[in-house]
């Protein structure tokens, strides 16, 4: 392994880390911890860089530098504790849609597992009724891709923003869609089960995955700083055992997570397995639940300021909460690569014909 | 960022795979794996070892090795478990002793002994901890006094695996007294075999026991001093990170989680059927360790990766200690329930190795620095590590 970041990669990060200092983070207490989606303040700064090419074929025009760019773009957006604006824009490219179309999140895309809402389709002359409700980046949008169930698997489907039926309601975080028996045409469906859903589920996976431990980093830096220079008993916080063991049990964690990311990134990226196999459901799942301990942790070292304007902490806390579960429930992503590796192993059983361990 | 092999790395593991899958040296790691609380000699399973030249093929074809790269013999550590090889011995002779030799010691002393633990044929062990003197080695007490021409070792060591096998010590003693917990001390190598040196047996849960050693006036040239004398501590801390890879730990939960596996798997108990009912339970928690699993390699090679290059960072080893160490113990503690009562009393080889392995683990997160130590180094790591360090 060689395991030194590509040069390229780190100047974007220090691009990107730049251009985002630039950007005051909101403190109010109640309502949105960021303004997502789209048309959010980190969108002017992306164009800036161009970073629609980032992940782009270089035969396509673009730079080539896989979703391991993207997982780095949306890192630096959760550690700065912005919106993401990036992830949708890619994931609906990746669907073969328009970029200003928004997708619900993809947790009724073919082989995701649930979150995100859900969506039923009925099979009606011409095309497609749908009804259900489900999480979008944002609800300012011409259209919205939406993963919904039909009689023969999941597809999905570009619904236009004027669809009948059709709701948006964003006092929530995140914003949601209603749809009550909206029309579709069949010409309507961008993905199909065993279709290209499967690799775009992958990287959207590895993109989310990215963000929230960028989430968990710029919490853990928070806490770090703040309990550098706070003192109680005499001490900094942080020179008392009891502080200092959870900050650093959460940076081993940190570290163990940023390489269950970017792994998963370069096995998707090198094609080393077939979409990564299971490594993006198991990046995902790792940095979702490293981003609601992490934060978790850097609350309790912080005390009551923590739950105040006065630190920023406050927004990773409430972040975390929208996106840990937004891409599908951990619990239900482990099960998922648990399910796998049993399989390989009943295989690997089968093969030696011994009940040998596999090598 | 590459986190997989090169081809030639990828061919030289299959070339080792398939030197380790012979008949002799399966029947030998066999005959070499305990069981039961009896420890059995494993001398004879590393001599055959010694023979194929895999031991330490990274060190320098002049003191036994092969001169390859050192992830190589990385790769050959990674197969020698997975080949059923009880890998103790190769951790303390080759990658501890061995490779602070390679990194500290004089071309005297490389050349006296190297060779011999490449080829199998000696054995050596680290004798640091004291009956005081556990994971605060600055309170170590083991004296070395000058003597004409080298020193007189007195005092007691506690607590390391293996030794009443091996040939060769690395002792660290306090060469000038009275100079503070850090300062005063030195390294030596110590012929376990000469006059003074008293090895016993302190029977532990494992299956691998552990050992006290009585130093009483051991004569020790200067030969055998290892570094400068007096300067042993950051010489001891370089030592330390050595063993801090966590490859060792990490090889242990993947054959543990295999072994787990396998008994899950078993044609009368296969847990992968969906009507199982503990079936959602187990897929959860085997996805979680194997996705730590996964992780944890990384981790490790980061290590792996620094001192091929000879970099050692002190915090990305107290990390991959940490986690490693952690992860492997708790894999044995899930395991450990895993096998059904038909495969406990059919004595199945996963059930005889989660036996094993539970017994093994509380001594996980307590050798080579405890996991409350490498959370110091991490937590004293906090005021510089920067933003690229998470």
């Amino acid at each position: 392994m060689h395991l030194h970041p590509d040069p390229l990669l780190t100047e974007l990060r220090t691009a990107l880390r730049a251009g985002l200092s630039g950007i005051g983070a909101g403190t109010a207490l109640h309502g949105p911890p960021v303004t997502d989606g789209g048309p959010g303040p980190t969108r002017q700064l992306l164009d800036a860089l161009g970073a629609d090419a980032f992940e782009r074929p270089v035969a396509d025009g673009g730079l080539g530098l896989g979703v391991t760019a993207g997982v780095a773009v949306s890192e630096e957006l959760g550690l700065a504790a912005q919106g993401n604006a990036y992830r949708a824009r890619a994931w609906a490219v990746e669907l073969g849609s328009s970029p200003d179309a928004v997708p619900a999140d993809p947790g009724a895309v073919p082989g995701a597992v649930p979150g995100g809402g859900r969506v039923e389709a009925v099979a009606v002359p011409g095309g497609w009724e749908l009804t259900g409700t489900v999480t979008v980046d944002t609800v300012d949008a011409p259209a919205f891709l939406v993963a919904a169930q039909t009689g023969r698997g999941p597809v999905v489907l570009e619904v236009e923003r004027t669809a009948p039926g059709l709701g948006t309601d964003d006092r929530c975080l995140p914003p949601v869609v209603r749809l009550d028996r909206s029309f579709v045409a069949a010409g309507a469906v961008v993905a199909e089960p065993g279709g290209t859903a499967e690799g775009a589920l992958a990287r959207a996976r590895l993109r989310q995955a990215g963000y929230l431990l960028g989430i968990a980093a710029g919490a853990h830096r928070v806490a770090v700083a703040y309990t550098g220079h706070r003192a109680q008993f005499g001490s900094r916080l942080r020179d008392l055992p009891p502080v200092a063991f959870p900050l650093a049990r959460a940076l081993v964690r940190l570290r163990a997570t940023r390489a269950a990311v970017y792994r998963g990134a370069w096995l998707v990226d090198t094609g080393a397995e077939h979409e990564g196999g299971t490594a993006p459901a198991a990046a995902l799942a790792t940095a979702a639940e490293t981003a609601r301990e992490v934060v978790r942790v850097g609350m309790q070292s912080c005390g009551v300021r923590a739950m105040t304007a006065e630190l920023a902490l406050q927004r990773y806390h409430r972040l975390a909460a929208v996106e840990a579960h937004r891409y599908g429930d951990p619990a239900a992503l482990w099960r998922l690569v648990g399910a796998e590796r049993l399989r390989e192993a009943r295989e690997a059983r089968r093969r030696s014909g011994t009940g040998a361990s596999p090598a | 960022m590459r986190f997989g092999f090169t081809e030639e790395e990828q061919r030289f593991r299959a070339e080792v795979r398939r030197t380790l899958r012979t008949p002799d040296i399966r029947a030998a790691a066999e005959a070499a794996t305990g069981a039961d609380g009896v420890e059995p000699d494993a001398r004879p399973l590393y001599r055959l070892l010694g023979r194929t030249g895999l031991l330490a093929v990274h060190w320098p074809v002049e003191y036994g090795g092969a001169g390859r790269p050192a992830t190589d013999a990385a790769i050959v550590a990674e197969e020698l478990v997975r080949a059923g090889v009880p890998d103790t011995f190769h951790v303390n002779s080759i990658q501890i002793v061995g490779q602070f030799l390679l990194m500290a010691g004089s071309e005297e002393q490389r050349r006296r002994h190297l060779p011999a633990l490449a080829r199998g044929e000696s054995f050596a062990s680290v004798l640091y901890s004291e009956p005081d003197a556990g994971s605060d080695l600055g309170a170590l007490r083991t004296a070395a006094v000058p003597d004409g021409t080298g020193h007189r070792i007195s005092g007691t060591k506690v607590f390391s695996l293996k030794t009443r096998f091996v040939d060769l010590g690395l002792c660290a003693a306090r060469t000038t007294p009275d100079t503070g917990p850090y300062r005063g001390i030195s390294l030596f190598l110590v012929d376990m075999t000469a006059p003074g040196v008293t090895v016993s047996l302190v029977p532990g849960i494992g299956d691998e026991h552990f050992h006290r050693v009585d130093l009483d006036g051991v004569r020790v040239s200067e030969g055998d001093l290892l570094g400068p004398r007096d300067e042993g501590w950051p010489l001891l801390n370089e030592a330390l990170a050595v063993e801090r890879t966590g490859l060792d730990y990490h090889l242990k939960a993947e054959r543990w989680l295999d072994a787990a596996l396998d008994a899950l798997t078993d044609t009368a108990h296969d847990i992968s059927r969906p009507d199982h009912p503990d079936h959602g339970e187990h897929l959860e928690r085997i996805g979680r360790l194997h996705g730590a699993l996964a992780a944890d390699e990384v981790l490790v090679w980061e290590v792996l990766d620094g001192l091929a290059a000879d970099r050692i960072d002190q915090l990305a080893t107290a990390v991959a200690k940490y986690h490693a160490s952690e992860l492997a113990q708790s894999v044995a503690n899930w395991a450990v329930d895993v096998p059904t009562p038909a495969q406990r009393s059919a004595r199945t080889a996963a059930a005889r190795v989660l036996d094993s392995a539970y017994r093994e683990a509380p001594g996980l997160t307590l050798s080579a620095g405890t996991s409350e130590i490498m959370l110091r180094i991490v937590a004293a790591s906090l005021d510089s590590v920067s933003q690229e360090g998470y």
